[in-house]
């Protein structure tokens, strides 16, 4: 955890999107699966997450609901919806390019996939 | 990875929601950093640390909560709306008929508002196109204690002396009329133009020229260039809009005119909006010195900026107290008299515009009545449906919003078809608008007046939706659905307010019928005037004798002669005379005169006379009357006896029961000539219809020849004037090639264009009637047939104990009359309070006409009669044991 990022405004909102693909989690499983995937790389204030949940919820990109979690307690499942679906796909798509330009930009492997990132998790 | 079930109940509330997610959160992490080997306070410590600040998340947690309700609120009444406005197109579906009336009755109300609001605000208050037009002004000569008008023409003397020592007008300049023939450019032809002194364009009007150069004072000198400005269509017309026609020169009356300038397209001040040309008096000032009492000349001036005009007024008569003293042989009871150059152009216009507008209104108002009317039916026939969806939980709120929406998709949809109805009906007025209403060629309808009139059908629909609504949900629907069912259907209270408003709906149109009444009444009073000549069959020109090429008396006579007799040749033609001013024709020239053997009058006592030149076929080619004596005839020739005809009112009001016959006339000249009076004519209604008598002399044209005449040529009875109007070019092209006919129209013409306004006022007047009474028709018909049906059971036991259909059937029309008679009662009242108004539109008619009030009064009665006939039949055939058990 020594050499971990802040993640950059607006990142949080994708990653959300993406931890969802594979099926509705509560906010903690979220939580668990960014740190997974990063390796503990990217800094979260996991309190933060709660938030932009919310918001995402308001804007349609993903529906919440009570459910039952794994050991017997009540917990809000968030699950992808359809429009969310398709943010994902043109946040991700804009991310690689962002991400490609910037590494051309500054000649550190401008193939650089955030896809490849999540294929090593 | 945590895979919980889906679909388990709601959360309690938000706040216990979010304290929920949040404790999940730490209390899992707590318990996964347990499972590595922490202890619990470590553990606590570490998820807490991870979490961040718990009160931030709570807050960004409830600030979203908060976002989320608003966004759904807003969805939620985007939704009932929608399902409102669905619902209420089903509504109106079902029952077309009332919706049909109510879009029709709005588009007409909101049609005849918005082209008669573009005509008033473009004529009556829209400011003149000139640079600070409020600062322009007019100045006439005030004549009134010599029992003339107060706005005669004034003096070049007497003007430049107004405007030089009135400290408060800045500028001044006078114009006239002008219309030469242009030779040299196609086909010889009359243009019209005005003369104006220099500054008239430069410092009152603002206006620059857009090519070449404006007047300058050096310009305006006698014997200086001969200059001229051309406006921009003559410019593009006949110069071709080449940029090298400044500096060529326009043959005018047979006198060279250097072309100094192009004016702007958009300049056309209203007092000569068809002035194609505009050149220079070129007056000698002091020769103008002794002309003070010639009455040549109108005028604009500029006051100084921000000054009154009653300021300007007592400025004004200071100096005319002045020039009195000064010149007490022109000015005696001289004044002068500065009125708004736009109250001045629309002096005559304002009357009758102001009632058109107020006609309008009224009839907007029986058109909300009537809307109003039927939307309170409506929503009082559908209490039951009402009730039901109360009962079913809709509250109050929700059910006046859709009431509201039902009549405000109504008004929008008249209101759309009301401006289009509009726009027809703005350009309908513009066609047939008579003449002289200054500025309504360029009427349009413009979008304030749009939003306007938008506006008003909303708000109608608003208010009249609101109204019933409020009413319908007023009280419990419960009990009132229960006490309607009693009393049977329509309720007694909304029974009562439809009654008023029908009865204020015949009380308006009762307004505007008086109004049409008298206004039509008056048209016919003036079309049965006796104008003092025969305007049927008569066509008439004006002539235009060059001076270079007619320069005097002995060149003038014989080219007339010859131009008369030719025509009198023509077939079908009857008789061909001249004069120097026609009826009808706008101008005339008076001079005071003086009856030989009678004191000479004292300073500003003088007694002026139109003085006309006819030649003596004009009797017969005018139709005028010879009252005694004898007419101008052949031996009135130049070099005879000079003589004079005068009108019956100069001898009636000055020979009382002498015979003016053999004795003389002169028009003040000490040692002048004399003319022997040798025959009195009738009075000829020389400008308007509405002529006030005035005396006229006539002269020979023969003994006092001019350049211009107009010519008239009676054809045969019955036969269209214009068809001699190639004839009359050809005879004219043969005695001299640049001769045009100017103004050739048939006098009848002439005399309905004079009576154009008031045929306006009373069509435009008699079409509001018309509609108005057909709006008021339709809520009499509306809420006689509702008191029908609401009284069912009543009717249906007075029938079951024996009163025989036809009586009913009585009672229901002495209702109608009884409620159409309160109506008109009122509307009595109103219409004579609002006589005042009208009464200076009317001609041989009392604005307070008893017979006309007793018409219109018998007319709304027996349309009462006649909107209660189908309630009435239906009423008579009534079946008592139906209508007793339908309850």
């Amino acid at each position: 955890m020594t050499d971990s990022l802040h993640l950059l405004k607006g990142t949080v909102d994708v990653l959300i999107l993406r931890a969802l693909v594979d099926g509705a989690r509560h906010g903690y499983g979220v939580a668990e699966w960014i740190e997974e995937v990063t390796r503990g790389t990217l800094l979260l204030e996991e309190g933060t997450l709660y938030p932009a949940l919310h918001r995402l919820q308001r804007k349609r990109l993903i529906e919440g609901e009570w459910g039952i979690s794994d050991n017997n307690r009540r917990a809000k499942f968030y699950r992808l919806t359809t429009t969310g679906r398709k943010r994902l796909e043109r946040d991700t798509a804009d991310w690689a390019r962002y991400a490609r330009a910037v590494g051309r930009a500054l000649g550190v492997g401008g193939e650089a996939d955030p896809r490849s990132v999540e294929g090593e998790a | 990875m945590s895979q919980g079930h889906l679909g388990g109940p709601l959360g309690p509330d938000e706040d216990h929601e979010v304290e929920s997610e949040i404790r999940f959160h730490l209390d899992r992490k707590v318990e996964a950093l347990m499972a590595r080997g922490l202890s619990r306070e470590e553990a606590e410590r570490e998820a807490h640390r991870r979490f961040g600040n718990v009160e931030d998340v709570r807050m960004g947690m409830k600030r979203e909560a908060r976002r989320e309700r608003r966004s759904v609120r807003i969805r939620e009444g985007w939704d009932a709306r929608r399902q409102d406005l669905r619902f209420a197109f089903r509504q109106w579906r079902r029952s077309p008929g009332a919706a049909l009336i109510i879009v029709v009755t709005l588009a007409l109300g909101i049609g005849a508002n918005t082209a008669i609001f573009s005509v008033v605000d473009h004529v009556l208050l829209r400011p003149l196109p000139f640079d600070r037009p409020d600062e322009l002004a007019v100045v006439w000569s005030d004549v009134t204690q010599r029992g003339g008008p107060p706005d005669e023409w004034l003096s070049y003397a007497n003007f430049v002396d107004v405007r030089d020592f009135t400290p408060s007008i800045a500028h001044g300049a006078l114009w006239g009329g002008f219309q030469p023939t242009m030779t040299g450019r196609g086909e010889p032809r009359a243009v019209p133009g005005a003369v104006v002194t220099e500054g008239m364009l430069s410092r009152v009007l603002r206006v620059a020229p857009t090519l070449g150069r404006g007047f300058t004072p050096a310009d305006d000198v006698p014997g200086a260039t001969n200059v001229v400005l051309v406006a921009d269509a003559f410019w593009r017309a006949v110069l071709e809009a080449r940029p090298d026609a400044i500096g060529e020169t326009l043959q005018l009356n047979g006198v060279p005119y250097e072309i100094v300038g192009v004016l702007p397209p958009d300049f056309r001040p209203p007092f000569v909006p068809d002035a194609e040309l505009w050149a220079l008096p070129q007056l000698d000032a002091v020769a103008q010195a002794e002309l003070r009492a010639a009455f040549n000349w109108r005028s604009v001036v500029r006051l100084a900026p921000g000054v009154d005009l009653t300021d300007v007024r007592s400025e004004v008569d200071g100096v005319a107290r002045r020039l009195a003293d000064t010149y007490p042989e022109a000015n005696t009871g001289m004044g002068f008299n500065v009125v708004g150059l736009r109250d001045d152009l629309v002096s005559d216009a304002r009357a009758g515009l102001w009632v058109v507008m107020g006609s309008v209104l009224l009839l907007l108002l029986v058109a909300c009545v009537n809307v109003a009317n039927l939307l309170l039916a409506r929503a009082t026939s559908r209490l039951g449906e009402l009730s039901v969806r109360s009962a079913l939980g809709a509250d109050r709120a929700r059910i006046v919003a859709q009431l509201t929406v039902e009549s405000v998709g109504l008004a929008v949809v008249g209101g759309i078809v009301g401006v289009c109805l509009g726009v027809l009906g703005t350009r309908l007025l513009v066609a047939i608008a008579p003449d002289g209403i200054p500025r309504i060629d360029t009427v349009s309808v413009d979008l304030r007046i749009l939003l306007l009139t938008l506006g008003v059908s909303m708000a109608a629909g608003i208010l009249f939706g609101i109204v019933p609504a409020l009413q319908v949900s007023g009280r419990d629907l419960q009990s009132r659905l229960r006490e309607e069912g009693r009393s049977g259907r329509g309720g007694r209270g909304g029974l009562r307010l439809r009654n008023a408003l029908v009865a204020a709906q015949v009380s308006l149109a009762l307004m505007v019928l008086v109004t049409a009444g008298l206004l039509t009444r008056s048209f016919s009073n003036l079309r049965a005037v006796d104008m003092g000549f025969e305007p049927a069959d008569a066509l008439t020109f004006f002539l235009n004798l060059p001076q270079t090429r007619y320069p005097d008396g002995d060149a003038i006579r014989p080219a007339l002669a010859d131009i008369e007799a030719r025509l009198a040749a023509l077939p079908g033609v009857e008789a061909v005379g001249a004069t120097s001013a026609l009826p009808l024709a706008g101008f005339d020239s008076d001079a005071d005169f003086h009856i030989e053997g009678r004191l000479p009058p004292g300073p500003g006592e003088g007694q002026a006379a139109w003085l006309r030149r006819v030649t003596p076929a004009y009797q017969d080619a005018l139709g005028l009357r010879l009252v005694s004596g004898r007419f101008i005839d052949e031996r009135d020739e130049a070099d005879g006896v000079e003589v004079a005809l005068i009108n019956e009112t100069l001898a009636a009001r000055h020979f009382d029961d002498e015979n003016p016959i053999g004795r003389r006339i002169d028009f003040g000249e000490p040692g002048g000539t004399t003319w022997e009076i040798v025959g009195v004519v009738a009075d000829v209604r020389h400008f308007a219809v509405r002529d006030d008598r005035r005396e006229a002399v006539y002269l020979a044209f023969e003994q006092v020849p001019v350049n211009s005449a107009f010519v008239v040529v009676r054809g045969a009875a019955g036969r269209d004037p214009l068809a001699l109007v190639p004839e009359v070019r050809r005879v004219l092209g043969d005695v001299d090639p640049a001769l045009p006919a100017q103004r050739i129209e048939p006098l009848e013409a002439a005399l309905a264009e004079a009576l154009g306004p008031d045929r306006f006022l009373a069509t435009l007047l008699t079409s509001f009637g018309v509609v108005t009474l057909v709006l008021a028709v339709v809520g009499l018909y509306g809420v006689i047939s509702v008191s029908v049906s609401a009284r069912r059971r009543e009717l249906g036991v007075r029938m079951a104990l024996g009163a025989p259909g036809g009586q009913i059937g009585r009672l229901v029309v002495t209702r109608a009359v009884a409620l159409a008679g309160t109506g008109i009662g009122g509307g009595i009242v109103l219409a004579l309070l609002g006589v005042p108004l009208v009464r200076s539109l009317l001609f041989g008619i009392d604005a307070s006409d008893p017979l006309t009030f007793a018409m219109v009064g018998a007319l709304l009665l027996l349309v009462a009669v006649g909107a209660a006939a189908i309630p009435a039949w239906r009423a008579a055939q009534l079946d008592p044991v139906r209508a007793l058990r339908a309850e």
